[in-house]
């Protein structure tokens, strides 16, 4: 007998197929394929190499149970028959398709079988509110109709949402994991998208009522990837991620299906839904799984350091958590220092905590603190920033500001700080963030006119945010100067604004909205309504119709007509309106806001006037 | 009259937040009572583990007070 077929490569082949597909447990840690040579045409590519080892991505559910496994090799192998069948609808190249991201193995089989077939993937956000179904349809719609999506899937629990959301819309497709099963397999040859083609479009910038998707291109997000993995987090064959941040967000996307895409490296995935419910899962995952890297706004760290039960800490071993990236909002030291007094009886390191600074308009990353040292926190005279915008280092104990050093921009960015006229300023000033390199995004996709607005033609990409440089380390003053951060949620004023505006009694161009620090760091939203009379239940009516919208809480002030400021132009002026609010208010031993003038007084005064 | 269910989700809620003493069954969570995003997670998480069940985002959307809820945890239970 013959027996050496068993030794040919297709048998190893097969087998090895076989052992994917049977596979049970979590993916394991390390890949076991040698690292590619050269450089990647476009995510397809880079998913061909990550499906010839044994990584992938780890979905686990509401009480820490796996779920599902989905390796790189199955992964691939289930986008390609879906990229077949997507061919099917012929819809012309580069057409969009809206995917419902939820955190499960159908947003990946999507979003790659579009890498495939030569489609846009578009991510959808899959966060409802308590109570919040209306708002939710209506933002989605929106978004679809600005990136006139040909096509849309959804997960079984959002598929009434979505088919809701789209019947006005007249998409050529839109349907369940199951109605795209159905659709046969077209036999032509796929032509992936590579190069100068679009990666992805997403929706994390602009507001929910004017959505502004970032086009990013395959070179564009595999250069962005490539500095993160290379760079930045310096990653290692043996790294382990978790997350359980949201596919539709640049951090969660980029930095936690991609990044580790692109290095072949497992990955383990909560929910979002599940992290704010159960942070303590968070933990666990790291622990038992020996996680190396995991990421979050400041917010989460903060959270699961209130949350987590002193006797529940001793259950875990942190030790491997080798880099805590930090970023998506405005970094709040106290919030780490929190965390970490928390957690190092667990073996959590400081030193682990990263910061870092980014925008989806650039895919995700665009400077690194240096890894295994730890926040570093600027300290500076808090009277001389405020002034005059010059960041001094505080030479005492008092007055101080301290922000932190988001580490230095990578090296195929330029940068420079500029003042309000675009004139470049000094080291240590504060000023106009702008960047520019390879990973900065086309545009907006089908928005001239917002592109243009923070894009020149020079390839000059405006952030918004303010901030100023120790040489080529970038300490990040204020994010974005509109846009309200709250738990890593962006909130655009002009939303919250128009919420307002949308109940009875308020006129349209009466309300500002802007976010406060309080004297503790944490943030507050507050919207101040301009009304001829004190109405007692207007502030309350507000406050839900923003809760029911967005999540959070804000803080309504009731001021007479005329009392914003405007422009000369008649805009109102946030800036100008929330000194304005901290002139009139206090804040009360909890940090909470109120206002100098008793609003009785004030109520009785302009009822009568 | 609250059903026993009802008394028990309130009992719940009572552990994350002050109840006012007009809290009624039909109490609108979000208005009256001004939870935010984060407790009302906090709250699902005490409902889900006091009765073993999984409430998903979908159901959630529709629930805007303990009388809701209580037909959400019914149905899960039964």
């Amino acid at each position: 007998m013959d027996w050496c077929w068993l030794y040919s490569p297709i048998v190893a082949q097969f087998y090895k197929i076989y052992r994917t597909l049977t596979y049970v447990g979590a993916t394991p840690t390390g890949n076991g394929i040698p690292r590619p040579e050269g450089e990647f045409k476009g995510l397809a590519e880079a998913l061909d190499v990550a499906a010839r080892g044994r990584t992938g991505y780890n979905f686990y559910g509401g009480s820490g149970e796996l779920e599902a496994v989905l390796p790189y090799a199955q992964l691939r192998h289930q986008a390609l028959a879906t990229a077949r069948r997507l061919a099917r609808l012929s819809l012309p190249r580069h057409a969009r398709i809206a995917i419902i991201a939820d955190t499960a193995p159908l947003f990946h089989r999507f979003f790659f079988a579009c890498q495939y077939a030569g489609l846009i993937p578009v991510p959808m956000p899959a966060a409802l509110q308590m109570g919040g179904g209306d708002a939710y349809v209506g933002q989605i719609r929106r978004m679809m109709k600005s990136c006139g999506a040909a096509a849309a899937v959804a997960p079984d629990g959002f598929l009434d949402l979505l088919q809701t959301a789209a019947k006005p819309l007249g998409l050529a497709f839109v349907g369940g994991e199951a109605d795209f099963d159905a659709l046969p397999e077209s036999t032509g040859t796929l032509s992936p998208l590579r190069g100068d083609e679009p990666a992805y479009l997403q929706y994390t910038s602009g507001s929910t009522r004017f959505p502004r998707g970032v086009e990013m291109s395959q070179r564009a997000v595999l250069c962005n990837l490539r500095e993160i993995a290379e760079f930045g987090a310096q990653l290692r064959d043996d790294d382990r991620l978790v997350s359980w941040l949201p596919f539709y967000h640049d951090m969660g996307l980029v930095g936690c299906v991609l990044v580790p895409l692109f290095r072949a490296l497992s990955v383990d995935y909560l929910s979002p839904r599940t992290f704010a419910m159960r942070p303590r899962l968070w933990l666990k995952l790291i622990s038992e799984n020996r996680c190396t890297v995991s990421s979050s706004p400041p917010s989460g760290y903060g959270l699961c350091a209130t949350r987590l039960r002193l006797s529940d800490r001793e259950r875990y071993d942190l030790s491997s958590w080798r880099i805590a990236c930090v970023g998506a909002e405005r970094i709040n030291p106290r919030l780490l220092e929190r965390f970490s007094q928390v957690l190092r009886p667990a073996g959590f390191d400081p030193k682990a905590f990263v910061a870092c600074y980014g925008m989806a308009e650039c895919g995700l990353a665009i400077s690194f603190a240096p890894l295994n040292s730890g926040l570093d926190v600027d300290v500076v005279d808090k009277e001389s920033i405020g002034a005059s915008g010059l960041a001094k280092p505080a030479t005492g104990e008092s007055g101080v500001l301290k922000l932190a050093d988001c580490g230095a921009v990578m090296p195929s960015y330029e940068f420079r700080i500029c003042d309000d006229e675009g004139r470049e300023v000094a080291e240590r000033h504060c000023g106009h963030i702008f960047v520019r390199g390879p990973s900065v995004m086309r545009g907006y996709f089908n928005d001239a006119e917002a592109t243009a607005e923070v894009l020149d033609n020079l390839g000059w990409l405006d952030t918004g945010d303010i901030g100023y440089r120790i040489g080529r380390h970038l300490v990040v003053t204020a994010r974005s100067k509109d846009v309200i951060i709250v738990n890593g949620r962006n909130i655009w004023p002009q939303d919250l604004e128009q919420l307002a505006e949308s109940s009875p009694g308020v006129r349209t161009g009466t309300t500002t909205a802007f976010e406060a620090t309080r004297p503790n760091g944490d943030p507050l939203v507050v919207l101040v309504v301009e009304s001829k009379r004190i109405e007692p239940d207007l502030p309350k009516r507000i406050e839900s119709l923003v809760r029911e919208h967005f999540g959070v809480t804000c803080y309504v002030e009731i001021v007479p007509p005329r009392t914003l400021p405007r422009t000369s132009s008649g805009k109102l002026s946030r800036v100008t309106a929330r000194a304005g609010f901290l002139d009139r208010t206090h804040w009360d031993e909890a940090d909470k806001p109120v206002p100098k003038v008793v609003p009785a007084t004030e109520g009785a005064r302009f009822a009568n006037g | 009259m609250d059903s026993p269910l009802e008394l028990e989700l309130r009992e719940l809620l009572a552990g994350i937040t002050p109840l006012p003493p007009d809290f009624s069954s039909d109490t609108d969570l979000l208005d009256a009572l001004a939870l935010e995003s984060t407790q009302i997670m906090e709250f699902v998480m005490e409902v889900e583990d006091r009765f073993d069940i999984i409430i998903d985002q979908r159901q959630l959307a529709e629930v805007r007070n303990v009388a809701q809820m209580a037909v959400v945890v019914g149905k899960a239970v039964a």
